[in-house]
């Protein structure tokens, strides 16, 4: 029981930025595509627009990591 | 490196103004810079030759040529040996040249049209009566005349029903009615009757007073009888594809043809058209010109040389550094040796850094193959990467491609060392058949020494970043940001002394030296960059957290390889887990591909880049004969 609920946990420390992430990343994306359109030379900008928000999902990759190895 | 610039002016007399610009755009080393005040000018020869370089364009896209990478220098040098007469005084000739050119092309693509629509036509008459083949020949044997119309199904019983009527009042003949229908996809309907010639108008009256819409063979195979407009469709059908084909072919060897010398003479059209622009622009007297912009310093030499040389007394030269004003106006020309040189591509995705400050693309080189390599960490998918790349230098077109190909080749040789410590090729295969052991770690099992690596990876990557932009700070002798840059320096060797206080012999020595650099160091984040700078200092950390992407997709990557061997595990060594091995391998090294570079990139980009890099500079566009489609497109 114990070990399900740790596992749930990392879960959700996981899924619930990874959530938070692929909504950020729609919007910017959707964005950045229109904006590349019109200006190529904005690609690079928006590369690392794009990629900011993935930084919460790593973090909670960490803290689930952290949770298994700490508690499993 | 950025490369070192020098401030140019070339003066020289009106009669040789034409010349010299000539040689300019032969030795394309000048950044022209005219003042913004200068307007540009629209003459009528100007506007002559924007006409005849669109009209070229045009005709370029009607031929469907666009094989700019392979045109030739010797393509161009011939078309440029045969105008043998100044360019503006056969510039009339030429584009009555190119109007009967272009009449007879648009001539072809007209035809060509024509006979797309009528063969559209025809296949919607073949589609609509095939249905109807069996009852047409059946009618046509009996010596039945053929209506065919349009109805609104619900009425069909209707239409017969007063058909019917309608010939039970005429006894005197025999009439034979028959019809069919069928129903299209789109709900239509078609009906066909067969009656006696003679009572074909009754029966087509009924028809038209009801509003009904009568069908009739396209106008290429009317006028006959049903049965040899069949025939004549079939025909048509065969016959249009040959048709389009045989102009298809004469369009290609036209293009074959005329494409490379069309393209010859728009490059030379638009290299005249833009030397009169700068010859416009220029600041001209009557009696002298003059031409300001910056040159790379290692350029120089040759240039002077070379204007010298040929017009002697007619030009004047002069040459110098650019003062600190400037700098913010030179524009950035970067230069790096072959083995780094296709890493300026990253940078090339940005505005270029201000001249005089930092090009970090030999740091990019240094960085972004090993930390791509670590994220992938197979030796097998290394392998494929080597092969990959070595395709796409041997095969790839256009220079991007062929730098994509270098870049790959260096990531594919970290991935295969990295493989090599993880024990990785392919997963665990290598494990698995030849008992070989990881020179490391294996990464699916220690986990958190491969973490605690990437963020040490981090940590001093970082650093790096944040020391460069201290340098910078110092060169350009701003206090805020070599205090800010300082200061965040000092905040993070503080919480790593911090932490490897809390445990260990040193604890003693390094947590008091830890308090004060922290103290230290966010006096002078406040001072440097006040209440901002300390949440850059903060951000920082987060920073060298984001590193810790490396180890995880590199985790991910290792247990998909070994999820893939576990099918075969379950399926036995069978077609089917084979094939579901095979796939899973695919996704992984498409995902590793993709993963890898851009998150490679996103660290260097944000990570590293933002603690230093800023694009405020100026692309160095130089004026030369420009050899690249990409260019003459955007201009056209």
């Amino acid at each position: 029981m114990e070990k399900a609920i740790i596992a749930i946990a990392a879960a959700l420390a996981v899924g619930l930025p990874a959530l938070a992430t692929a909504y950020a990343q729609a919007k910017i994306g959707s964005a950045g595509a229109g904006t590349v359109a019109e200006k190529p030379e904005t690609a690079g900008t928006m590369i690392i627009l794009e990629a900011i928000p993935e930084t919460m999902v790593i973090l909670g990759f960490v803290v689930a990591i952290m949770l298994i190895l700490q508690f499993a | 490196m950025i490369r070192s610039m020098m401030r140019l002016a070339v003066w020289g007399t009106a009669s040789s103004k034409k010349a010299i610009i000539e040689t300019l755009h032969d030795l394309g080393a000048l950044h022209l810079d005219q003042p913004a005040s200068v307007p540009r000018h629209f003459t009528a020869e100007a506007d002559e030759l924007r006409m005849l370089r669109g009209k070229l364009l045009g005709m370029l896209e009607i031929l469907g040529w666009d094989e700019w990478e392979a045109l030739s220098e010797e393509a161009i040098s011939k078309t440029r040996t045969t105008l043998t007469l100044p360019l503006d005084e056969i510039v009339g000739e030429i584009d009555r040249n190119l109007d009967q050119f272009r009449e007879r092309l648009s001539g072809f693509a007209k035809r060509k049209e024509s006979l797309r629509d009528v063969l559209e036509r025809i296949r919607n008459a073949h589609d609509t009566v095939r249905y109807f083949l069996p009852f047409i020949k059946e009618a046509e044997k009996e010596g039945k005349g053929l209506s065919f119309w349009w109805v609104d199904r619900k009425d069909v019983s209707k239409y017969v029903r007063e058909i019917r009527e309608a010939l039970r009042e005429d006894r005197t003949r025999e009439t034979g009615f028959s019809h069919m229908s069928h129903t299209f996809r789109d709900e239509r309907l078609l009906i066909c009757v067969s009656v006696s010639e003679e009572e074909l108008p009754v029966i087509e009256g009924i028809f038209q007073n009801n509003g009904a819409i009568r069908w009739r063979p396209p106008r290429e195979c009317g006028d006959q009888d049903m049965s040899a407009a069949l025939e004549c469709i079939e025909e048509k059908l065969e016959s249009l594809p040959a048709e389009i084909r045989s102009i298809d072919t004469e369009l290609s060897e036209t293009s074959v043809e005329w494409g490379p010398k069309l393209a010859s003479l728009f490059i030379l059209v638009d290299e005249e058209l833009e030397e009169k622009l700068i010859a416009q622009r220029s600041d001209s007297a009557e009696e002298y010109f003059l031409l300001e912009g910056w040159i790379p310093a290692d350029t120089l030499e040759n240039a002077t040389r070379t204007l010298k040389e040929r017009f002697g007394a007619s030009v004047f030269l002069y040459w110098r550094y650019p003062s600190t004003d400037e700098w913010h106006e030179v524009p950035t020309a970067l230069s790096n040796p072959p083995t780094t040189r296709p890493y300026q591509l990253f940078i090339s995705l940005l505005r270029p850094p201000s001249y005089n400050t930092f090009d970090p693309t030999s740091m990019v080189a240094l960085f972004f193959p090993f930390f791509a390599g670590c994220m992938v960490g197979d030796a097998g998918y290394g392998s494929l990467f080597l092969a990959l790349s070595l395709w796409i230098q041997r095969k790839g077109h256009s220079q991007t491609a062929r730098d994509v190909g270098k870049i790959l080749f260096g990531v594919s040789l970290w991935s295969i060392l990295w493989g090599i410590a993880f024990g990785e090729f392919f997963g665990d295969i290598a494990q698995r058949l030849f008992n070989v052991h990881p020179l490391w770690v294996e990464r699916s099992h220690a986990v958190l020494p491969v973490m605690v690596f990437s963020v040490s990876l981090g940590a001093a990557h970082v650093l790096l970043g944040l020391f460069v932009g201290f340098i910078r700070g110092v060169r350009e002798k701003n206090n805020h940001l070599r205090n800010e840059k300082c200061g965040n320096i000092l905040v993070l060797l503080a919480l790593f002394a911090l932490l490897a206080g809390t445990k260990g012999t040193f604890a003693r020595v390094l947590f008091p030296a830890g308090g004060a650099m922290l103290f230290l160091g966010v006096v002078l984040l406040v001072a440097g960059g006040g209440i901002g700078g300390v949440i850059e200092g903060l951000g920082s950390v987060g920073n060298i957290l984001s590193y810790v992407r490396i180890a995880a997709i590199g985790l991910s990557s290792a247990i998909l390889a070994m999820v893939a061997s576990k099918f075969v595990d379950i399926l036995g060594v069978s077609v089917f887990g084979i094939f579901i091995a095979l796939s899973i391998h695919v996704l992984n090294f498409v995902l590793a591909l993709a993963g890898s570079g851009l998150h490679s990139a996103r660290l260097h980009y944000v990570e590293f880049m933002g603690k230093f890099y800023e694009g405020n500079g100026r692309d160095y566009v130089p004026f030369s004969r420009r050899r690249r489609t990409t260019i003459w497109k955007k201009q056209s």
